[in-house]
């Protein structure tokens, strides 16, 4: 659960409570002290832990891991870079409610055809309903926008574990963008009610009516920092997101290094000429000799294989990528 | 005397002038009118930069494995209407305000940022889709937003074929129809004259050397020249 | 950016400014000076009544009981009688026109047998003597007025009988009216790792 700092009311010292309590004694004046949530949404921050010096350090190193290794971490190179504290829904509670189902049943039926052979049927069997009362713990996470460009955080686990604290909105935009919730609490509570129903097998389930909703509720909007770094490479921008809190390439698309037969088409080319400006036969020898290597080279003799070859166009190697 | 609600905190204001533009008198945000429907206008801050958005643009085609083009046919930085919706039930709406961006793709959902309000004599484009249009199919919408993102339109070609693409300002994200199928073989126009003057001149070494000593002597030479060039060549790149 | 939501409020009884104590999971607090009951709602600390049931016992279990109407397509339910038929009790009704009451534990325990226990004490149809003021320290309430409605409607679907609950069209227009909530606290006596209320035949 997450610890969310504050500021004593009585002495100004930092005063530490667990997500959700709503209620500790200050460990340096001993005065108990409760939270109310009531006035609107709790705004947690989760502080970045990596500057943008490390972010750059964490890309270099996820290139240099790739396929193309150092070649690739020093081909591209970093033109900016942005702290995001993208606001995610945290919804806590409890799930209250009814569910009832309607299930069809089916059984094994053993039966005898007119020449007397034993045959199993299944037969429809009677519907079988049931009802619960469902009362569970609900914690939900979900992004407050459309944040696939940031690729996929998992920062319903993060805000578990991690001290937050209270959203200061000047100091935080002082160091990044703080992007505005796009997505609404309802549809936040929506999703995570939708999470408590989908439990339980459904096969055969032919009627389900429930109500369920979320008492005891905590809700949360808790800002999440990600690095956002573009890289360049000859005019191509290459944008990077990169979790704040860990250090994680959670999104980059790189392309593989090109790579590029200089000699070889050139010496093919040279050799042909060679045998044909010297004699006929000397040309069919080398020319023979030209398909040979080539077929060893390519692993085919297709039209395209050779023109690609011989025209230069480069290989790639595997990129990186992640997200 | 006309009465709406401010788009922001929902507070009961008289709109006393004929104006479009009114000030919250409980939040003091500015809001607008059409048609009776009150809407806060939101912008999202951004400095316009071509070639980072085209960069980002051939970034993308560069990593599917396109071939890159060499330069845009037309790139066009501005701010573009959208309407948001935020509904009774929790849900949102959210779509093209303007007919500016037809035939481009377009973000499906607003990008993530800092919304603000637009300063004084900031003016952005002004939205063709009346309110009423985009809330036709819409019940119960609790507040109207007036989006106003920047945008760069691309057109392009690839393979031979005419291509457009968005991207976003805030996010440098590019959203892209389906890429065109590139079929054959693209050799370009710079490799096709080297490879000319190339056997051009292998032919000339070949038939007028004297023997095939000199014949080979001559084409090997021109071979590794030809090799320091393309080296040299790559390097510059 | 909008209000944070946070404030932070310092537990100081509102009736004799003695300072409070809460535990982690407490949403009312009582004031040991003055005995009086409080809780956090709108950001504010607001008085909550408190009802102490007669008997003897050497710890005070808090419940919120409410008088409620069941609306639902088989009509309303608004008095003791109609709710002893619904679900299926045998028992005579001490006052059969009276409004009944549903029970809901405030006390921290897991919800299944949060609902059991409540469920007990509703069809249970206690007449309530209540007591002054007691000696003793009511047990930390951790469940919020608020919660209330949503806990009531569980344990009031968990009283009816097997033919209704299997009757969906029953469930769906299914509802509770509640009135306002109020607290009492109940008198149980220890017995090894049980709490027992041996006038109402209660076990926790």
């Amino acid at each position: 659960m997450a610890t969310i700092v504050f500021k004593c009311p009585h002495c100004g010292g930092p005063f530490e409570c667990a997500e959700g309590d709503r209620g500790a004694v200050c460990r340096f004046c001993g005065v108990t002290s409760v939270i109310s949530g009531d006035s609107g949404v709790h705004r947690l921050l989760i502080r970045e832990r990596i500057d943008l010096n490390a972010a750059r350090t964490a890309v270099r190193k996820l290139l240099a891991a790739g396929e193309s290794g150092r070649e690739s971490a020093t081909s591209f190179s970093f033109k900016e870079g942005t702290l995001f504290f993208l606001p995610f829904w945290r919804v806590r509670g409890m799930a209250t409610g009814w569910q009832w189902r309607e299930k069809e049943t089916f059984r094994e039926e053993v039966d005898y055809d007119e020449n007397g052979t034993r045959f199993t049927r299944t037969v429809k069997g009677e519907n079988e309903r049931s009802f619960s009362l469902i009362a569970k713990p609900l914690d939900f996470s979900t992004p407050a926008g459309e944040y696939s460009s940031f690729g996929q955080m998992r920062v319903g686990i993060a805000a578990a574990v991690l001290k937050c604290e209270a959203l200061d909105y000047q100091d935080t935009a002082a160091r990044g963008t703080v992007a505005d919730p796009l997505k609404g609490v309802a549809q936040a509570r929506q999703e995570a009610l939708a999470v408590t129903r989908g439990g339980g097998n459904s096969e055969g389930t032919i009627r389900r009516e429930e109500r369920v909703r979320i008492s005891s509720e905590w809700l949360a909007l808790t800002y999440y920092p990600v690095w956002r770094l573009l890289f360049t490479r000859g005019g191509r921008v290459y944008p990077v997101a990169i979790d704040a809190v860990n250090g994680d390439v959670i999104r980059c698309q790189f392309p593989g290094e090109e790579r590029r037969e200089r000699f070889l088409p050139l010496a093919f080319i040279a050799m042909v000429l060679l045998g044909w400006t010297t004699t006929p036969t000397a040309g069919v020898a080398l020319t023979a000799l030209a398909v040979y290597l080539l077929k060893w080279r390519t692993g085919t003799l297709d039209a395209p294989s050779i023109i690609k070859l011989l025209a230069g166009t480069s290989k790639r190697s595997a990129g990186v990528q992640r997200g | 005397m006309n009465t709406t609600r401010c788009p922001q905190c929902g507070f009961k204001a008289e709109l006393l002038t004929e104006s479009d533009f009114h000030t919250c008198s409980q939040c003091r945000t500015l809001f607008r009118v059409f048609g009776g429907q009150s809407v806060s206008e939101q912008y999202f801050r951004h400095e316009p930069n071509d070639a980072l958005a085209w960069g980002a643009l051939i970034g993308l085609l560069d990593f599917a494995g396109a071939v890159v083009p060499a330069a845009p046919t037309a790139i066009s930085f501005g701010y573009h209407p959208f309407w948001f919706a935020d509904l009774d039930n929790g849900s949102t709406r959210f779509k093209a305000a303007g007919s500016a961006l037809d035939g481009y793709p377009l973000p499906p959902a607003p990008p993530p940022g800092n919304l603000e309000f637009p300063p004084p004599g900031r003016s952005f484009p002004q939205p063709t889709i009346a309110p009423e249009t985009f809330l036709a199919r819409i019940e119960a919408p609790v507040r109207l937003r007036l989006l106003q993102l920047p945008l760069y339109l691309i057109t392009f070609e690839l393979s031979g074929q005419p291509c457009q693409a968005t991207v976003s300002g805030c996010t440098w994200q590019v959203y892209l129809p389906n890429l065109p199928d590139e079929t054959g073989v693209h050799v370009s126009s710079s490799r096709l004259l080297f490879l000319g003057g190339y056997i051009a001149l292998l032919l000339l070494a070949g038939t007028l050397a004297p023997n095939i000593f000199w014949r080979s002597v001559l084409i090997a030479l021109i071979l590794l020249a030809a090799w320091w060039f393309e080296r040299s060549g790559d390097r510059k790149d | 950016m909008a209000d944070a939501g946070f404030r932070i409020v310092p537990l100081v009884c509102g009736r004799c400014a003695a300072r409070m104590t809460a535990g982690k999971e407490q949403v009312a607090y009582q004031c040991s000076g003055c005995g009086s009951v409080w809780e956090l709602a709108g950001g504010l600390l607001v008085p909550r009544e408190v009802d102490h049931l007669s008997g003897s016992g050497d710890i005070l279990l808090p419940f919120w009981y409410a008088s409620f109407i069941i609306n639902s397509q088989e009509g309303v339910v608004d008095n003791t009688m109609i709710f002893m038929k619904m679900c299926g009790s045998v028992k005579t009704a001490a006052a059969p026109n009276e409004a009944p009451l549903v029970f809901v534990p405030a006390f921290l325990l897991p919800p299944p047998q949060s609902i059991r226990l409540g469920r007990n004490m509703t069809v249970r149809f206690p007449s309530l003597h209540l007591s002054p003021v007691r000696d003793l320290p009511v047990e930390p309430v951790t469940v919020a007025e608020a919660d209330v409605p949503a806990m009531a409607e569980l344990i009031l679907l968990s009283t009816l009988v097997e033919e209704k609950r299997n009757n969906p069209l029953f469930l769906v227009s299914f509802s509770v009216e509640l009135s306002s909530p109020r607290l009492v606290s109940i008198p149980f006596m220890r017995e090894g790792n049980r709490l027992l209320q041996p006038e109402m035949n209660l076990e926790v």
